[in-house]
């Protein structure tokens, strides 16, 4: 950037200036009626302009701020509804102790080699597999509910926002009953369902079991080494041709939703000879298939793991702190802080841990992550593909310019 | 009123091949010294083909009217009755404008030449023609404005094409031949055909819950999966074809009925006021101009900005119905105001925009930079000529 001179003020610019802006002045004197003309004209653009578009451009306004604030209290809402089933389920119903783990006490007791083998490979199986029900359950539910909540808002009351000064009946497309039918709530959760959540615990566990064949229980870990296992183990489950494939037997995201099979009967329950009474249940299958297309979307597919990497983070942060050492950090400190000029922060250093001693600080961690659930979904909620995707699945990418007011 | 059936075979037999005139008129246009020597000559040839031409489609109108056919086979609507008369008389009057302006400012190059001091008195007749020709015009227009009750001028020319006309006198002769009363069947399938632009009672709502639902089509496996959108677009689809259906029927029956054609004017529109005040400005902004254009001269914006003033105000009249009162503007006044809203482009070539802007700027530039491209510089030289004359002559740009 130059540097200002004051110089650049001298007398005679100042007076340029001033004879320059005397001409204009002079100018636009003398062309008065010119200048009268051009503004008159101007303002009759102006205003010809305005009452052709303002009104609709307020109206738009208005509408995108109505949808805008309705979206962001549902996702508030969501939010809520999605903490209470979890706590409902996991806190109250321990839903989790289906996952059966044998205490270190039993292990210590048994006598049997081959027996406490088979002890302390249960247990690192089944600590793991909680840790991943845990890490799964969390961005699963809350995407999932938030994709209802913004489906049924899609078809029950975007009229109603859109047009709500506009005195027109905006009509629900589908019932109260379909709505409380297809929502999930704590009393109403298909995926907590006992059936279908062992079915979501065996294919976790059966894939961990794999996974886990040789990370020996007297082995020691590293932290990277234990994130590398973590990675290898989500890769079973988190590629797109595998989660994002609702038919695939491996998808963890089939457990959300009933069956075809399942909604099949439901509706064909339903009809009698008599009477063509399905019509709700009818709209809860199409609800259902339009679940089932945004599940198999690349929209949903980014979103999904984008969630499930939230969650992680906050666990693989927490456990970093168990493997910090805190005496290795003063000797390092006293050795090469007073030596440094400035003053920094050097990290803590890592140490490896016997997997024994790991599992049950994984454990505790299963437990923290469980208490601090509300932050996770949160900071999942608040990612902006998260937002996109909801916002335009309860708008359908509407295109506010078209709507007529 | 409704021009009588021909009985002349000549004049049938020219209402029947009325288009092939179009041809003729092209001709005149490539007529050697079109713009030169002979341009009186040739405009007056014009003219001339130009009256008939009018002539022609006052009278095909006629025909179409009489024969309860109110759109001709390319979805225009015909003028009603109490249109034709002073129509005619207007583009009479639009046909001989320029002839007259081109009298005008010959006798005054005469006068130049033989006496030079009479230079002013000669502008003042070219003034004073077309001055008068657009008051005429202006006054004829009014009258139009009062038969209608106020209501928007929406038409502006008959134009009728001759196959129309030719399918009609066909079918009455038959008619005659075979003593039948029944309505000719041909006419029906012209009016069918112009069931085509009638796609405007299509616009139902479909702005949420519409078909283009991204998570609906982008994968290969749904296309089975049939969700509510899906239904509700079909719902939609299927409305929209009852409704086209119900108005197509609507039209034939309308058609069927011999009463349909309303030989008098509707009655005057809920915003009768700022409409008729819209459309003063409109019929009086060419003479408007025209007075400021004598008084103040070539060079001055004033005209300029005086004429665009009151058309921008014109329209903002003529649409303060539609957008404060929610009057909905019918479809031929929405196709009015938009030709309206292309005549503005004709303040591009209009004085002294086109000096100070785009002649010796931007145009000229780019036209020289053309003509160094062998090719060009011969059609540019024309387009160029082309535009010299258009500009010289007041009612080639005057869009009245």
């Amino acid at each position: 950037m130059e540097n200002f001179q004051f110089e650049d003020l001298s007398p005679n610019k100042v007076s340029k200036v001033y004879q320059d802006l005397k001409k204009f002045g002079s100018f636009l004197y003398n062309h008065k009626m010119g200048v009268f003309l051009v503004s008159f004209s101007s303002g009759v653009a102006y205003l010809y302009h305005n009452i052709t578009q303002s009104h609709k451009r307020k109206q738009i306004k208005l509408a995108k701020e109505r949808v805008m604030t309705y979206f962001e209290s549902t996702q508030k809402l969501s939010e809520r509804e999605v903490d209470a089933i979890i706590t409902k389920f996991i806190d109250e119903n321990k839903i989790l102790d289906k996952i059966q783990t044998p205490s270190l006490a039993s292990i210590r007791s048994e006598k049997d080699p081959s027996e406490k083998l088979k002890l302390t490979d249960q247990l690192k199986v089944s600590i793991i597999t909680k840790l991943f029900s845990v890490l799964y359950i969390i961005p699963m539910v809350t995407i999932f509910n938030r994709l209802q909540i913004n489906l049924i808002g899609k078809y029950c009351y975007l009229d109603y926002v859109l047009y709500k000064d506009q005195e027109q009946h905006s009509m629900r497309l589908i019932n109260q009953q379909t709505e409380s039918n297809f929502i999930n709530s704590r009393n109403n959760c298909y995926f907590f369902k006992d059936i279908n959540f062992s079915q979501f615990i065996n294919l976790i566990q059966e894939q961990i079991k794999i996974s886990l064949k040789d990370w020996k229980i007297d082995q020691q870990s590293s932290f990277e080494g234990f994130l590398k296992l973590l990675i290898n183990i989500r890769n079973n489950f988190e590629k797109k041709e595998i989660i994002a494939s609702i038919s695939s037997d491996n998808s963890l995201l089939k457990y959300l939703i009933p069956t075809e099979e399942e909604i099949d009967n439901l509706v064909q329950s339903q009809k009698t000879p008599e009477n063509d009474n399905d019509i709700e249940y009818q709209n809860l299958k199409m609800l259902y298939n339009e679940i089932r297309n945004i599940f198999e979307s690349q929209k949903f597919y980014d979103v999904l793991k984008d969630s499930i990497n939230q969650s992680f983070l906050e666990f693989t942060k927490n456990l970093r702190e168990d493997f910090e050492s805190t005496e290795l950090k003063k000797q390092i400190d006293s050795i090469v802080l007073p030596d440094l000029p400035i003053e920094m922060e050097i990290p803590k250093p890592l140490v490896t841990m016997h997997n024994i001693i790991l599992l049950p600080k994984i454990n505790k961690q299963i437990g923290n992550i469980i208490v601090n659930k509300k932050s996770i979904i949160e900071k999942i909620g608040s990612t902006d593909l998260i937002n996109q995707l909801n916002y335009s699945v309860l708008t359908n990418d509407l295109d506010f310019n078209k709507v007529q007011f | 009123m409704i021009p009588k059936q021909p009985k002349s075979n000549i004049l049938i037999f020219l209402l029947e091949n009325s288009d092939h005139l179009g041809l003729l008129k092209s001709l005149i246009t490539f007529l050697p010294g079109r713009y030169g020597d002979s341009e009186l000559f040739s405009e007056g040839l014009y003219s001339v083909a130009n009256i008939l031409q009018s002539y022609l489609d006052y009278r095909s109108s006629g025909i179409l009217l009489s024969n309860n056919i109110d759109k001709i086979s390319n979805g225009e609507k015909v003028p009603p009755p109490y249109y034709l008369t002073t129509l005619r008389w207007i583009t009479t009057v639009q046909s001989l404008e320029l002839f007259f302006e081109m009298l005008a400012t010959k006798k005054g190059e005469q006068h130049d030449d033989s006496n030079s001091n009479n230079n002013n008195s000669n502008n003042n007749i070219k003034k004073m023609i077309i001055f008068i020709i657009e008051l005429l015009k202006a006054i004829l227009r009014l009258k139009l404005l009062i038969k209608t009750n106020g209501d928007m001028l929406v038409h502006h020319s008959f134009y009728v094409p001759s196959k129309d006309v030719k399918t009609i006198l066909e079918n009455n002769r038959n008619q005659q031949k075979q003593f039948q009363n029944k309505r000719p069947a041909v006419t029906m399938s012209i009016n069918n055909n112009n069931n085509i632009n009638n796609n405007d009672n299509n616009n139902i709502n479909n702005n949420n819950n519409t078909n283009d639902d991204n998570f609906n089509n982008n994968n290969n496996n749904n296309n089975n999966r049939r969700t509510l959108s899906d239904q509700i677009f079909e719902q939609q689809r299927i409305v929209n074809q009852e409704n086209n259906l119900l108005y197509q029927q609507q039209r034939e029956l309308q058609q069927n009925e011999s009463t349909l054609i309303k030989l008098l004017p509707p009655p005057p529109p809920k915003d009768y006021n700022t409409k008729t005040i819209g459309e003063i400005l409109f019929i009086f902004r060419p003479v408007i101009y025209w007075v400021s254009y004598c008084i103040f001269g070539k060079k001055s914006w004033k005209p300029w900005f005086l004429s665009l003033v009151t058309e921008l105000l014109s329209k903002s009249f003529s649409e303060y119905g539609n957008f404060k009162q929610k009057i909905r503007l019918t479809l031929l006044e929405a196709k009015e105001l938009n030709r309206r809203k292309k005549l503005l482009f004709f303040y591009l070539i209009r004085s002294p925009f086109y000096e100070k802007f785009i002649g010796d700027g931007l145009l000229n530039k780019f036209l020289n930079f053309l003509k160094k491209i062998h090719i060009f510089k011969t059609l540019i030289d024309i387009l160029i000529n082309y535009l010299n004359v258009y500009r010289t002559r007041y009612f080639y740009t005057s869009a009245s």
